[in-house]
């Protein structure tokens, strides 16, 4: 292929490619996506692992410090 | 599976019967157990195999004749093979194994029709196994990054899709009704990986670009792997753990979703800051430098972001495996990062290219941001995945301090040694002859590199730590029963 037809070809993926993002962040916009954040990074967070709950230790330590290292916040 | 109407309502998991439709946390963990576990377990076997090619090709740089009879353990070959077995070994399969299972924790889904999965695992690693060995016996091609022969592309970028679609999926399902950064950094990536695997592909093996356009093409896709693959991946483990294992929601969310969007828009075009002083139009470099600097922003915010989110609570964070590894792979993201826009400049370029700087700038990106982090991501699912504590905390630390240690003094003797090697091979007499010959400069790297084949034992050392606890905690009858505690879950979900 000539040089030209790789320009051709590749603006049509870059164009293509710029107008999915463009899309994906006006879809978040229209579906409240980017209300409301502080709500959403809490998001991660439910009952078996909640919020103020420190999730992960050293497996020695976990008897001595699990009573002490809930609810912290 | 019960029998439904059609293939597409087969995979939403809110048709199975019985399931209420959102999933609890320890139900996507089940669901994604068996693939998960074939994908850590291969990525593990992967970054010991290259950890090997690693100290094979560094010893060889101080002792040129080190195992050099044999012609498939030249240094050429052998550095190819550590690149593409952790690359394509380490690395994707173990995004495969957490992609899929962030993605079904935060969109709150079940990971279904898991065979598939295991099966594009299974075949995932059969083609990088082939291409490894297509390496080493001397079919490479010529393109970094991109070394492993044609004939098992099709195997990869089949076994690559059935992955990717299952993450996609996961999304298209979701149950929740925001969606989370991290799901955001992870859907983005498993969208460009095939877009930019396709165009090197057709541009630079099958129908290949000459001249300028073919190196062009080849830093455009190499450079963006790192990325827009590696990096968001890590990025978006690093917005899920921090918060996630602390307990407390990321400092300022509004910030991060500012650096998706922001590494979106420039990460792409900064490659070609690699052929700064190549016959490359002006323009194209000038466009690389200044995106490789706009880079910048998403860095700095994602690095204030996760700051304050642990400020305050070092000592939890210091008691956590996930939060060491997660958070020292985050700091460096941030070192790396600047680094590089420093890099892309042409005056700072002049110095490191060509140079082992550039080797240290590239491990400092790989190994102590994206490794670290998963490293620290697979500290939290393992016991997630088998319902067991890790066997040994001993061998944590030794992981722990073996690895980071060894990559801080990988990443020094190499920067420091390659800017002194980059100083020397353009210092010039005020006659114009240059200062030192190519010899000279060569033989004052030698140090560095015996510094830098040390770091490399002491990783090593490591990774062993960490493949003995993986695979010890993997044994179905492990000492180490389960039992409910804060690494593995809350007293209601836990075994009894």
């Amino acid at each position: 292929m000539a040089w030209t037809h790789y320009i051709i070809v590749g603006f049509a993926f870059a164009s293509l490619f710029f107008v999915l993002a463009a899309f994906a962040l006006y879809w978040a916009y229209r579906n409240g996506q980017l209300n409301e954040l502080e709500d959403g990074a809490k998001t991660i967070f439910d009952d078996e692992e909640p919020m103020g709950q420190v999730t992960d230790q050293f497996p020695s330590k976990k008897d001595e410090t699990s009573s002490t290292k809930k609810n912290h916040e | 599976m019960s029998a439904t109407p059609s293939i597409v309502s087969t995979l939403s998991p809110t048709q199975s019967a019985g399931d209420p439709i959102r999933a609890k946390l320890s139900e996507v963990d089940e669901s994604m157990r068996n693939a998960a576990i074939l994908f850590l377990a291969s990525a593990v076997l992967w970054l010991m195999a290259g950890t090997v090619f690693a100290l094979i090709a560094a010893i060889k740089m101080t002792n040129p004749s080190f195992l050099g009879d044999h012609e498939w353990l030249t240094f050429g070959r052998i550095r190819t093979a550590h690149l593409n077995a952790m690359i394509y070994g380490w690395g994707n399969n173990a995004i495969f194994a957490i992609a899929p299972w962030l993605m079904g924790r935060l969109a709150r889904t079940r990971i279904r029709h898991i065979s598939i999965l295991y099966t594009a695992g299974i075949f995932w690693n059969i083609g990088v196994t082939i291409g490894i060995f297509g390496i080493l016996r001397g079919d490479m091609i010529g393109v970094e990054w991109l070394e492993m022969p044609a004939y098992i592309t099709p195997l990869i970028a089949i076994s690559y899709g059935l992955i990717g679609v299952w993450v996609i999926i996961a999304f298209r399902w979701r149950q929740s009704g925001h969606v989370y950064v991290t799901q955001w950094y992870l859907l983005a990536a498993f969208f460009w990986l095939p877009w930019l695997y396709t165009v090197a592909q057709i541009m630079l093996v099958f129908e290949p670009a000459s001249g300028v356009v073919q190196s062009l093409t080849n830093w455009w896709f190499a450079h963006n792997v790192l990325g827009l693959w590696l990096t968001p991946a890590a990025v978006g483990a690093a917005y899920y753990f921090i918060p996630k294992v602390l307990g407390r929601p990321i400092h300022s969310y509004y910030l991060s979703v500012v650096g998706f969007w922001s590494l979106a828009l420039f990460y792409n075009w900064a490659g070609v800051h690699h052929l700064i002083g190549g016959p490359v139009p002006a323009w194209v470099i000038s466009a690389g430098t200044v995106a490789s600097v706009m880079m910048v922003i998403p860095v700095i915010v994602t690095a204030i972001n996760h700051h304050l989110t642990v400020v305050g609570l070092h000592n939890e964070g210091w008691r956590s495996p996930t939060i060491r590894f997660v958070v020292f792979g985050a700091i460096n993201y941030t070192l790396a990062s600047l680094f590089g826009s420093a890099m892309a400049l042409r005056s700072v370029n002049e110095v490191t290219h060509f140079t082992h700087f550039t080797v240290g700038h590239a491990h400092h990106g790989v190994y102590a941001f994206f490794t670290m982090i998963m490293f620290g991501s697979i500290y939290y699912m393992m016991p997630r995945l088998v319902k067991r504590e890790w066997p040994s905390a001993f061998l944590i630390q030794v992981h722990w301090w073996m690895c980071s240690l060894g990559i801080v003094l990988m990443v020094f003797a190499l920067q420091v040694g390659g800017w002194i090697q980059g100083l020397q091979l353009n210092a010039i007499d005020e006659d114009g002859t240059v200062k030192y010959t190519f010899m000279e400069v060569v033989r004052n790297t030698v140090p560095w590199l015996w510094i830098r084949s040390i770091s490399g034992f002491m990783i090593m050392i490591g990774h062993i730590a960490f493949a003995i606890n993986v695979f010890w905690m993997l044994l179905p009858v492990s000492k180490s029963s389960s039992k409910s505690g804060p690494t593995l879950l809350t007293k209601e979900t836990a075994e009894s």
